[in-house]
């Protein structure tokens, strides 16, 4: 009987962390865990008297764009396989993190953000000062405290040169890695107006984080509003692909030649497709955008990072296709997207993944693109 | 044996200005650039489009979004289909898809255009960056002879076929 088998039903109760430490005993890096904020209260010790008090004038809750991207009680925010009775929300403390997902996966590393949704603060100041909050909140009670997290900063992301300001602020810390980019925008990450915060966090040597979140002037489909959340979700790659042809077409990575952009929380199946088409298209439209002197594919295989999580996977037979069709093996990190309800199905991708390419998969990728064991 | 062919008075293609001819069967494309003459087979060797129909473009570079370097001395035909750039001088295609698998082939197939533009192909590749593409096409080397332009068809690889006035 094979070890998947002779967990049979047993495997479905075990919370999916253990499930995966099941199916792979080598390294593990999670390359996307969220720390979730439940209250403003929380951040009072990282927020001035004056900020203080302007929420409480205003009776300020939280920023409008948290419940936006995650509805606070459906699965994809919180799957119920963490929830428990009488408890705190999951991934809202260290002890939960750890109990529920770090020590049941055995992970070296976990990459972290806080999705608390700044983006949606139209105040440049206040905005400013909430991510200013947020980031000292996960020093503080994160970071510091567990040497196995890595954190992403959070900017206010409306406004490239307060989001620079916090970068210098915070961005030597060593727990940061990455910085975090809610995917939807007023304007494409491509644009020029967006060229100076890469560089910066370049020079920091940090990772840009595209992320599913953010709260644009438009909608999250290039055609008009969704009726339902669902519909904005499972279609959200286009938001993605829409950013990933910008920063390739606007030229990103000739601007900044040692940026590193990790998209998060998308899936990647669907990116061969895309890939291919950029391709094809700059072969005959390359005039339009002579700085791209590099093949596109090649460009995103060095600059780019996908995690697994959530996985758009189909008949898992399949997958050694797609795998082939990215053509690198050094490019997708493992993820659980931690507390977020997702597909129990890693352990079947990861059957379908060589084994050459596993160790990569589960931490190797992460551990180089992240730089895990030092920054610059 | 080479087989000296007119195809056609100097005067009919003026300063930036074409001509398709045939040549026993081969169609050919002669532009006329900068005072000079290039010869391209009309058949891309990409998927076999009428290459010469292309637009007559110059070299458009850059080294980062929002700096240009544009050459007008530098001549290439975009085939009409898919748009991927030729140099009139060399017949090099630029724009590389598929780098290790097509180089492979590029050797075998260029031998003859290396022949007649090795050197200039080799300094233009340093010099301006450009990655070489899979494909090269067909190229005549043109004479002028008093007032006709002369195309020569050798025996061999087409790529050795030359065209002299």
């Amino acid at each position: 009987m094979t070890k998947s088998a002779a967990a049979g039903i047993d495997a479905l109760q075990l919370v999916e962390p253990a499930r995966i430490r099941e199916a792979w005993d080598g390294p593990i890096v999670d390359a996307d865990v969220h720390l979730v904020l439940t209250s403003l209260e929380q951040l009072h010790p990282y927020m001035s008297a004056q900020w203080i008090e302007f929420c409480a004038e205003r009776a300020f809750v939280e920023p409008w764009g948290l419940p936006v991207a995650y509805p606070p009680h459906l699965a994809t925010t919180e799957s119920p396989v963490y929830r428990r009775a009488g408890q705190p929300r999951a991934g809202t403390s260290l002890e939960l993190l750890r109990e529920q997902v770090l020590d049941p996966l055995g992970a070296t590393h976990a990459i972290a953000t806080c999705s608390y949704g700044v983006d949606s603060i139209r105040h440049p100041d206040f905005a400013a000062a909430i991510a200013s909050a947020v980031n000292d909140w996960m020093i503080a009670e994160w970071l510091d405290l567990e040497p196995r997290l890595r954190g992403s900063i959070v900017i206010p992301a409306r406004y490239p040169d307060q989001a620079m300001r916090e970068i210098e602020r915070v961005g030597h810390h060593p727990g940061f890695v990455q910085v975090n980019l809610p995917v939807r925008t007023d304007r494409p990450y491509g644009n020029r107006l967006w060229h100076p915060l890469f560089a910066k966090i370049a020079e920091y040597d940090l990772v840009a984080g595209i992320h599913w979140g953010g709260t644009s002037d438009g909608p999250p489909s290039p055609t008009g509003w969704p009726s339902w959340f669902v519909e904005e979700y499972a279609a959200e790659q286009q938001i993605f692909m829409a950013q990933l042809t910008s920063l390739v077409g606007e030229g990103v990575f000739q601007a900044v030649p040692d940026l590193r952009v990790a998209f998060g929380e998308v899936g990647f199946l669907w990116l061969p497709s895309l890939m291919w088409r950029l391709q094809k298209e700059w072969k005959g439209l390359r005039r339009d955008i002579p700085w791209v002197r590099t093949p596109p594919i090649d460009l995103i295989r060095e600059h780019v990072r996908f995690t697994t999580t959530p996985l758009d996977m189909g008949p898992p037979e399949e997958i050694p296709h797609i795998l082939e069709w990215i053509g690198s093996d050094d490019f997708l990190m493992f993820a659980t997207d931690y507390p977020h309800g997702h597909e129990l199905d890693f352990a079947a991708f990861l059957a379908q993944v060589p084994s050459t390419q596993r160790e990569n998969l589960m931490s190797a990728t992460a551990k180089s693109f992240y730089r895990l064991e030092g920054r610059h | 044996m080479a087989e000296r062919h007119v195809v056609a008075r100097t005067a009919d293609i003026p300063e930036g200005g074409r001509l398709i001819v045939d040549v026993k069967g081969h169609s050919i494309g002669i532009f006329h650039q900068h005072g000079k003459y290039y010869a391209l087979l009309n058949r891309c060797p990409h998927l076999g489009a009428e290459l010469c129909r292309g637009d007559v473009v110059s070299l458009l570079e850059s080294e980062r979004p929002g700096e240009y370097t544009h050459d007008p001395s530098r001549v290439f035909l975009a085939c009409p289909w898919h748009g991927w750039e030729f140099e009139l001088e060399t017949g090099q295609s630029y724009v590389d898809p598929r780098k290790m698998r097509v180089r492979r082939y590029d050797v075998s197939t260029a031998a003859g255009a290396e022949v007649n533009a090795a050197q200039d192909c080799a300094e233009a590749t340093t010099e301006d960056g450009l990655t070489k593409g899979p494909y090269v096409a067909e190229s005549f080397p043109i004479d002028i002879e008093d007032d006709y332009l002369v195309i020569t068809l050798g025996a061999g690889s087409a790529a050795k076929r030359g065209v002299s006035t």
